[in-house]
């Protein structure tokens, strides 16, 4: 792992299971322990309502530990009410309620707020996750600030009907489609992360503070961030239809299986070693808390964001636009 | 060419880890649709093959909505009369479980099909057929089981009662019409007016020596709840044999100040009930007795898992040894046999029926004699405190079955048999490699690949072998009708004739 982006960014002591991959997708399980016991649990932070358009309100409860606001979530709801997205990831301090009033609005020509926590979750498409990477984009309080992007986004992809910075275009016709990419993959024991390509190229590297907290955002960066990607480039032919295989597979049933697992291992091992030529450096850093910043990462062709706690990496969510 | 399989008969609307319920409805509906445009007498006579109360229901719905008169020239050689699916239905109603039967009836009133999801409603079928049917079905029984469906589905036998004769002729024979009685219900219990002036809050006349005993004392204990006599209504239950479900009925209608523990303890239970409400009676202090042995495998498992997954101690050898009672009772073979189990996440199944697929496959390799090993794929162990299974695998991880193929066809078995949802990821593909692969080395392997999962994306299971269809199962005991269904298309006569033959064994 020496010289690995994961060393550069401080997770010293993580191990990868064995690959997982259907069609163009592959998934390489990021596992470790706990990456620190003093955050709130996953269940704890609740999303309040939409105060304002561009204003998005959570709560903190029973808990003694920040809650983190997993980057760019998005909710799509059935309530008369303007769908969101949050711009960056953020902080939720113990017991308290926050307001994030540079929240962008998904879903431009629709009115209402939305109230409660019973909606669908999901993490905002690679490519639209990109333009909240510029810390200006980002910190702006403009509600409508990715209207254009997402009307560029859905263009050209069949069934959407309609134009416009309104997701919920692409993301009501092919619910069924994006659920079966969740089906295709499985988190395994300790499980914190994981490394996401779309054929042999790093889509993504996602790495959260616990394994519960993997096992309660897995589907939603799945979803929302890559299937819904990898589903556009299909839908668009923007990338080439594969699916990773295993070929020279020895005669001899005795030797097809150490045979088999190397091929998979070399395989892992050289999907690993591309994370090696991502270069980083830094946009800028944040305050989120008293004992957490966020560190905004520019990489070769992408980036994300990085929360230290008291001067340990927790999390880390980052994408690359590699396809191109 | 007809694409069918025996899911038509398990289908539960209960969704899996994969698909949400709306999604495997509407699939199937359109299998349904399809199996009868193909062969309606194949069709109905295939109710009488195991099979979900649910598939049957709606199976029996579309017949009656779609009427047809069969050409006698047609059932003769198959030695089948005109009546023929009249008797299927009342057969199969009168063989399920007396809540599913009625559930099933009440599909032809037009009635939402699932209450959670208020989408679903279904044409109301109201022709000569249903009407004898729903009759027949309800008052052709001796008194005692009139008796019991009368109290314990008062409001649902109303219903029926109300669809099958219509509102006016019913408020003729509750005034008096006996004419009108003898025709549609005397006809088939004459003495039962009783039980129609309860099902519609008449007043009853008592004569001196009633039939209806426990009829008697449901209005009793009713008089008793409502005057909210706490230490009356327990005295009373103690003697009566009013069933649990009306007994708590009126202690929570009339809010009584009673513990449920004594509701429990006092109330009458049958094998079945006392097996699902063991947890929640042992929640409110009381044990129920359950006689292990006199349950389905299925429910075994299920309470097996439940207890140790709840650390309840309680009573884990006594399940596990009917368990094994019951397993040695092998039902099915296919020769020296090694299973391979996925025992990865997505076996876990649905919310709404957790652990669904997991425990369908542990069904059924208790069921399977010869079984020489089982390779198990992923999945967590946990401890639990029975002296008989000392651990008990939790669905769970990635699903990599090609390595213990290798090891399977290493031990040169007569069948392989493979239990798994066919949702492969470690990595997608593989499998079927492998299993190519040793083809053409001059490996022998029969595969047997048995899927508990239907799946909407394919109307029906997943493959993990291109040239094997997977044996459907939602119910370990459907592996019978598995194999018909596997005939169904390649050799259409023969399925007719087994059938047939099949309705004159159970029904003539």
């Amino acid at each position: 792992m020496s010289n690995s982006i994961f060393e550069k960014l401080g997770f010293n002591d993580l191990e990868f299971d064995d690959i997982q991959s259907a069609d163009e997708m592959t998934i390489i399980p990021i596992i470790g322990r706990d990456r620190t016991s003093e955050i709130a649990k996953p269940e704890n932070l609740r999303f309040v309502r939409t105060t304002n358009y561009g204003s998005m309100r959570f709560e903190n409860i029973d808990s003694d530990y920040d809650a983190i606001v997993p980057s760019n979530m998005f909710i799509i709801t059935d309530q008369a009410a303007q769908d969101h997205a949050m711009s960056e990831p953020n902080i939720v301090k113990p017991k308290k309620v926050t307001t994030f009033t540079n929240a962008c609005c998904i879903q431009s020509s629709q009115g209402g707020f939305i109230k409660g926590n019973d909606h669908q979750y999901d993490i905002l498409p690679l490519e639209l996750r990109l333009h909240l990477l510029n810390p200006t984009m980002r910190n702006k309080n403009q509600y409508g600030k990715l209207w254009n992007h997402i009307g560029r986004f859905i263009s050209g992809i069949p069934k959407v009907t309609g134009h416009g910075g309104h997701l919920e275009y692409f993301f009501r016709p092919y619910k069924k489609e994006l659920n079966d990419f969740i089906a295709e993959f499985e988190p395994v024991r300790n499980q914190i992360g994981a490394i996401i390509l779309f054929t042999d190229k790093i889509a993504g590297i996602e790495i959260l503070p616990t394994v519960t907290h993997w096992n309660y955002y897995w589907t939603w960066l799945i979803r929302g961030c890559y299937a819904s990607q990898l589903l556009k480039l299909k839908l668009t032919n923007q990338i080439n239809k594969c699916r990773l295989t295993i070929s020279n597979i020895p005669d001899s049933i005795d030797e097809m299986k150490e045979s088999i697992n190397n091929s998979l291992n070399s395989t892992k091992e050289l999907f690993i070693d591309k994370t090696r030529n991502i270069n980083i450096s830094s946009l800028g850093t944040k305050k989120l808390s008293n004992t957490c910043t966020n560190q905004i990462i520019k990489t070769n062709c992408g980036g994300g964001d990085l929360i230290i706690q008291n001067n340990n990496p927790i999390y880390l969510s980052m994408v690359e636009c590699t396809w191109k | 060419m007809l694409n069918l399989d025996s899911s038509v008969l398990q289908f539960v609307p209960k969704g899996s880890y994969y698909n949400k319920k709306e999604e495997q409805l509407e699939k199937v509906e359109k299998l349904w649709e399809n199996f009868l445009k193909y062969d309606r007498l194949i069709f109905t006579l295939s109710t009488l093959m195991k099979g979900t109360s649910y598939s049957k229901g709606r199976m029996f719905h579309l017949l009656l909505s779609n009427p047809v008169k069969y050409n006698e020239k047609e059932l003769v050689p198959l030695g089948l009369d005109k009546d023929f699916e009249f008797e299927v239905l009342l057969f199969n109603l009168r063989k399920d479980d007396m809540t599913k039967s009625l559930k099933n009836l009440l599909m032809f009133t037009g009635g939402k099909i699932e209450k959670e999801t208020n989408e679903k409603v279904l044409k109301p079928v109201n022709n000569r057929k249903t009407c004898k049917l729903i009759l027949r079905y309800l008052f052709e029984r001796d008194d005692n089981s009139l008796e019991s469906m009368a109290i314990s589905f008062k409001r649902k036998m109303k219903t029926l009662v109300n669809h099958a004769l219509g509102k006016q002729i019913v408020h003729n024979i509750l005034n008096g019409n006996e004419k009108l009685f003898n025709k549609y219900i005397g006809k088939y219990n004459p003495d039962c007016r009783i039980v129609i002036e309860h099902l519609f809050d008449k007043d009853i006349k008592w004569g001196k020596v009633s039939k209806y005993p426990k009829i008697k004392e449901y209005y009793h204990l009713k008089e008793i709840a409502s005057g909210k006599n706490s230490d009356k209504f327990l005295s009373f239950i103690k003697t009566s044999k009013l069933p649990m479900r009306t007994v708590m009925g009126f202690r929570n209608t009339y809010k009584l100040d009673i513990d449920l523990s004594d509701v429990y303890k006092q109330s009458k239970l049958s094998n079945k009930e006392s097996i699902q409400l063991e947890k929640a009676a042992s929640r409110s202090g009381t044990k129920l007795k359950v006689d292990y042995e006199k349950s389905d495998l299925y429910d075994l498992w299920k309470t097996f898992y439940n207890k140790v997954l709840t650390n309840d101690n309680e009573n884990l050898d006594k399940i596990t040894d009917a368990i094994d009672k019951i397993s040695q009772n092998k039902l099915f073979g296919f020769g020296k046999s090694v299973v391979i189990f996925d025992s990865s996440g997505s076996m876990y199944g649905s919310k709404e029926r957790p652990l669904h697929p997991f425990l369908t496959g542990l069904c059924v390799i208790s069921t399977i004699e010869n079984i020489q090993r089982v390779f198990w794929v992923s999945g967590l162990k946990k401890k639990t405190n029975s002296e008989n299974v000392k651990d008990i695998m939790i669905p769970y991880g990635k699903t990599s079955l090609w390595e213990s193929l290798i090891d399977a066809v290493k031990l040169k078995p007569d069948t392989i048999i493979v239990i798994s949802d066919g949702y492969e990821n470690s990595i997608k593909g593989l499998f079927q490699t492998v299993y190519n692969k040793l083809k053409t080395s001059g490996e022998k392997i029969n595969l047997v690949h048995i899927n508990p999962v239907f799946s909407s994306e394919v109307s029906g299971a997943r493959k993990l072998v291109e040239d094997i269809n997977p044996l459907v199962l939602n119910d370990y005991k459907f592996l019978e009708t598995e194999f018909v269904f596997k005939c169904l298309t390649s050799n259409r006569d023969e399925v007719r004739k087994l059938l047939s033959s099949k309705y004159k064994q159970l029904i003539n």
